[in-house]
């Protein structure tokens, strides 16, 4: 127990900073991105709405690393769209924490908007109607009406976005680094650690993450919960 | 229609903001960084802040170099605390592409020739700085007490079970060139294409596991998924208590494993950097830290 408490004392906390910063910052992203998709992808017709849908859902099938390198050559300093950034805009996103952001965002995106779209296909499209014989803008029928129905699942994919950006590893290292302090994330310290041998402190970030995690999406679910009046038990 | 229009440019617009809000976060964080970095002028308008004389260096690492050089980091500040030492640490390979794509790195200590070639070959490396550091053997090892009658690479077919890193993981490499040259393999042009299922069948249908890097290896010996598995030596610190090492192979048979180090261009860096970086690396090279790489089983006896 002595050797935990040392391990503890003496431990930095900023893997845990900078996984929650990006966890959050990503799930915010990834919330009214995914949603916006969504509703544009169930406007489509069936044809376009096949290719767009299979583009917006490629970083899900790929490995992290591989979606990694690829956001890694497109934010290359050394290529135009990372030259212009950082020329234009001092915007740099390799080896800094906006690439774990970016990371993040776009490995746990799809899950948003593959929930919000498959909530949205199915919320009773005579709502939307009566709301439009009411008179109601479409911008009120989406919130007021369509949000509402689709609730939880907006709520899943808000869940599953936060888990998967908090443990999001492949495509980070690739795009961010693991520089201590700035982009190393609690995956990346685990598995740092793992490769010294250091089962003990890799033990208590797996226990960081897996209590964090559980706390946020136990949060998560009742606050969600208390508002969705349209989901019965049974 | 007309209202159709606004709704979609309503959340093009709310997008945008979000998108913009969120780059203020880092940006923000991108001035405290370039306090750091780009310190001189700054630190002439913040006074005598102790920390505004701070120059940051950027040195990329193997994953393997991850605890020694964090060691030797706490040692050189010691002397150098002005000199802020960031690491990054990940296998060389994925170092090498994130250099070539332009990340900002003044040091590169790479795992395995190999990729300082690359490095060089594109010509990112300062010339003649480059560096051999140290030497790694391969090791053979089992559990605590296994029990094992495999004694080294030479009776490898004994074993029940063999934890071995593919042909591209550069343990697997050099375990398939000792096993070559002790004529358990066919003759190869490059070992590191010989198949596991060609090294089973060569070693008379022993079951190997095959890893994809060598953290695996040592987990799947030590949790005893396999009774025997071959790592380098160094990675063997930390594990004293659960693996007995049965054979440390000879570079006779396996090539020198060298951990080569070299200053890399980088067109950020003002001159204090380079100064620091070099005067880094030169610590890197000398005793003191010869002695350190030791103590965590590395071969410091290199040309």
């Amino acid at each position: 127990m002595g050797t935990i408490w040392d391990i503890l004392n003496n431990l930095d906390w900023s893997p845990l900073w900078i996984s929650l910063k990006t966890g959050a910052v990503a799930t915010f992203i990834s919330f009214f991105l995914g949603i916006y998709a969504a509703r544009k992808a169930v406007k489509m017709t069936p044809g376009k709405k096949a290719v767009i849908d299979g583009i917006l859902t490629l970083p899900m099938v790929l490995p992290p690393t591989v979606a990694g390198f690829f956001l890694l050559l497109l934010f290359s300093r050394r290529r135009p769209l990372g030259i212009l950034l950082y020329e234009n805009f001092d915007i740099k996103v390799v080896q800094t924490w906006l690439g774990c952001v970016i990371a993040a965002t776009v490995i746990a995106f799809p899950l948003m908007y593959r929930n919000a779209r498959a909530a949205f296909e199915q919320i009773d499209v005579n709502l939307v109607y009566a709301g439009r014989t009411l008179g109601m803008s479409e911008m009120r029928i989406f919130w007021t009406v369509v949000i509402p129905s689709a609730g939880p699942g907006i709520a899943s994919g808000t869940i599953l976005t936060f888990a998967r950006a908090l443990g999001e590893y492949g495509a980070t290292s690739m795009l961010a680094g693991n520089i201590p302090g700035k982009t190393g994330t609690i995956s990346q310290k685990i598995a740092m650690v793992i490769q010294d041998g250091d089962y003990a402190t890799a033990g208590i970030w797996v226990a960081a993450v897996i209590l964090i995690a559980l706390a946020v999406i136990i949060l998560m679910n009742l606050i969600l919960g208390k508002r969705m009046k349209t989901v019965k038990r049974w | 229609m007309f209202k159709r229009v606004v709704s979609s440019l309503l959340a093009v617009v709310m997008v945008g903001a979000l998108l913009t809000g969120c780059g203020g976060n880092p940006s923000e964080e991108q001035k405290s960084e370039s306090t750091s970095s780009e310190s001189k002028e700054e630190s002439e308008a913040e006074g005598d802040d102790e920390a505004a004389e701070e120059t940051e260096i950027q040195v990329f690492i193997a994953a393997s170099l991850n605890t020694v050089m964090t060691e030797l980091a706490e040692k050189y500040n010691e002397e150098h605390p002005e000199v802020k030492i960031t690491y990054n640490a990940d296998s060389s390979g994925t170092l090498l592409t994130q250099i070539e794509e332009g990340y900002e790195c003044d040091i590169f200590f790479s795992a395995a020739q190999k990729q300082m070639d690359q490095l060089e070959e594109d010509g990112l490396v300062e010339e003649g700085t480059r560096d051999n550091v140290v030497n790694n053997q391969v090791v053979v090892v089992t559990l605590k007490d296994s029990g094992t009658k495999v004694t080294g690479l030479e009776n490898i077919e004994e074993a029940a079970s063999f934890a071995l890193a593919g042909g591209s993981v550069p343990v697997g490499k050099y375990t398939r060139q000792a096993l070559v040259n002790l004529g358990k393999l066919e003759e190869n042009e490059d070992v590191s294409t010989i198949t596991t299922e060609q090294v089973s069948d060569a070693l008379g249908g022993l079951e190997i596991s095959e890893q994809d890097n060598v953290s695996k290896v040592l987990s799947a010996v030590a949790e005893a998924s396999c009774e025997v598995g071959t790592t380098y030596y160094s990675d063997t610190y930390g594990y004293e208590d659960k693996l007995d090492i049965l054979e440390t192979v000879s570079y006779d048979l396996t090539g020198n494993v060298i951990y080569p180090i070299a200053r890399v261009v980088n067109d950020e860096a003002n001159d204090a950097q380079k100064a620091a970086a070099d005067d880094f690396m030169k610590f890197i090279l000398s005793d003191e830290a010869k002695a350190v790489f030791d103590s965590y089983y590395f071969d410091t006896d290199v040309e």
